[in-house]
């Protein structure tokens, strides 16, 4: 013989249950047929017994009072299902069961993130985006230290990019002469080795390619050399001329003056000639 | 007395010794080059005329000194009787005058040359002479003046009077006013 299976409670309780409701459910058919019948013939009572504009209004009626009893009804089974649901929430942890239970890759996988990023309005979401609060706070310089810009340089075909430059555009558009004017040329020029490129330079050739003589020639056809000469020559003769004069005459005076003294003359000077 | 002032304006001043002196020493140079020069010239002429037999003459000192005295007197009297300046008195700034003022004139500038080159001794008497005259000056009525800017020699004798005015010695002599060559002095006769 086979061994009896373990007996549950909750299982007889129900097998009971619902055995009970079969057999009421069965034994009330004869009540629910009354019921009906009572039902019509109550019906048809009226129907006779009331004038037709009394049993419109009596129908009207009736519809009004089902009518309230369905809101009725509906608004206690809203209250009773939100708090069943409510509860229900609250004591299940949905993301756990979903993370659990659901296989969200496959679900992603078949959605067409293509048709769904078609229907976003972009322009519309970037419109919103305040760029100036996002980038206020990023913090340009740590970005910056990040960056290795010697690669990013390193990487840059700086011949092409200079290749499409228009220098003379650019050049044309500096003021050059305020530029200069604030570069400290004083500055920049004592700076400069000018030893280094004077050695390199072969004096000898260049002063070889000077037609010295010719510039000599000039120089000298511009100048009066023979006036020069002869002023200063004559210049010179004249003073000496003169000092000698001069001196002579005050030789003479004082001659006089010491023969005058001796011969005991009142007036030594040369008197003026008669 | 104003030294720097050799020509008061008005006036003129005769010089003194020391200048005369010196004057005389330049002419006398000035007459032992032209000797030279003489003495080179006749040298060249014999070499030329005879380069065998040439020798350099030696002419006796007897010769040489009347040769140099000849010459002297000829120089000094034709400098004096034209400009009234030799180049000694030019270069002092002397000028020899008759005592009215005007040129010498060739018998009293030939004479007085000759009286200078035969007694030079007679110069000296400037220094005692309160005039400032030499014998030759006391002799022939001449008188040595200052005569920087070389405009004291009146031709017309007539308008030289001392102590009248003189036009080209309104002021004192300056630098830019000096001497002219002798050559550029009047020479009209």
């Amino acid at each position: 013989m086979d061994p009896q299976p373990p007996v549950s409670g909750a299982n007889l309780l129900l097998g009971a249950a619902s055995t009970a409701w079969r057999i009421l459910w069965r034994a009330g058919g004869p009540l629910r047929r009354g019921l009906s019948a009572a039902g019509g013939i109550g019906t048809a009572l009226l129907a006779t017994a009331v004038e037709p504009d009394q049993q419109a209004a009596l129908e009207a009626h009736g519809r009004t009072v089902r009518d309230e009893a369905g809101r009725v009804v509906h608004g206690v089974l809203r209250f009773v299902i939100t708090q069943v649901v409510a509860a229900a929430l609250a004591e299940l942890d949905l993301t756990n069961l979903v993370r659990e239970n659901v296989d969200l890759n496959a679900l992603v996988a078949d959605v067409d993130l293509d048709a769904v990023v078609a229907r976003v309005d972009l322009d519309a979401a970037v419109a919103r985006v305040d760029f100036d609060a996002a980038v206020a706070n990023v913090d340009l310089d740590a970005a910056v230290a990040r960056v290795d810009i010697d690669a990013a340089v390193a990487r840059v075909d700086l011949d092409a990019a200079i290749a499409r430059v228009d220098l003379d555009a650019a050049v044309a558009r500096v003021d050059l002469d305020a530029a200069v004017k604030r570069v400290d040329l004083d500055a920049a020029v004592s700076r400069v080795n000018l030893d280094a490129p004077v050695a390199r330079v072969d004096l000898d050739a260049a002063v070889s390619r000077v037609d010295l003589s010719g510039i000599a020639r000039t120089v000298i056809d511009d100048i009066d050399l023979p006036g020069i000469i002869r002023q200063s020559t004559g210049g010179l003769a004249t003073d000496a001329v003169h000092e000698v004069r001069t001196q002579g005459m005050q030789a003479d005076d004082a001659v006089a003056h010491i023969v005058g003294r001796l011969l005991g003359r009142r007036r030594p000077d040369a008197p003026i000639a008669p | 007395m104003t030294l720097s002032s050799p020509s008061p304006a008005g006036s003129i001043r005769p010089a003194g010794i020391v200048t005369r002196l010196a004057a005389a020493a330049v002419d006398v140079a000035v007459v032992a080059g032209m000797l030279l020069v003489g003495y080179a010239g006749v040298a060249g002429v014999m070499f030329f005329w005879s380069p065998y037999t040439f020798r350099w003459p030696t002419p006796s000192f007897i010769f040489s000194l009347f040769t140099a005295a000849v010459l002297a007197t000829a120089y000094l009297a034709l400098e004096w009787a034209t400009t009234g300046r030799s180049y000694g008195t030019f270069l002092l700034g002397l000028r020899v005058l008759g005592a009215d003022g005007g040129r010498l004139g060739w018998p009293r500038a030939t004479l007085r040359a000759a009286l200078c080159v035969v007694f030079p001794a007679g110069l000296l008497w400037v220094a005692i002479s309160p005039r400032r005259r030499s014998i030759q000056d006391i002799l022939l009525r001449s008188i040595v003046v200052y005569d920087w800017e070389g405009r004291i020699l009146i031709p017309d004798r007539r308008r030289a009077r001392f102590g009248a005015p003189l036009p080209a010695q309104a002021g004192p002599s300056t630098p830019s006013a000096l001497p002219q060559p002798p050559e550029e002095v009047e020479r009209d006769q």
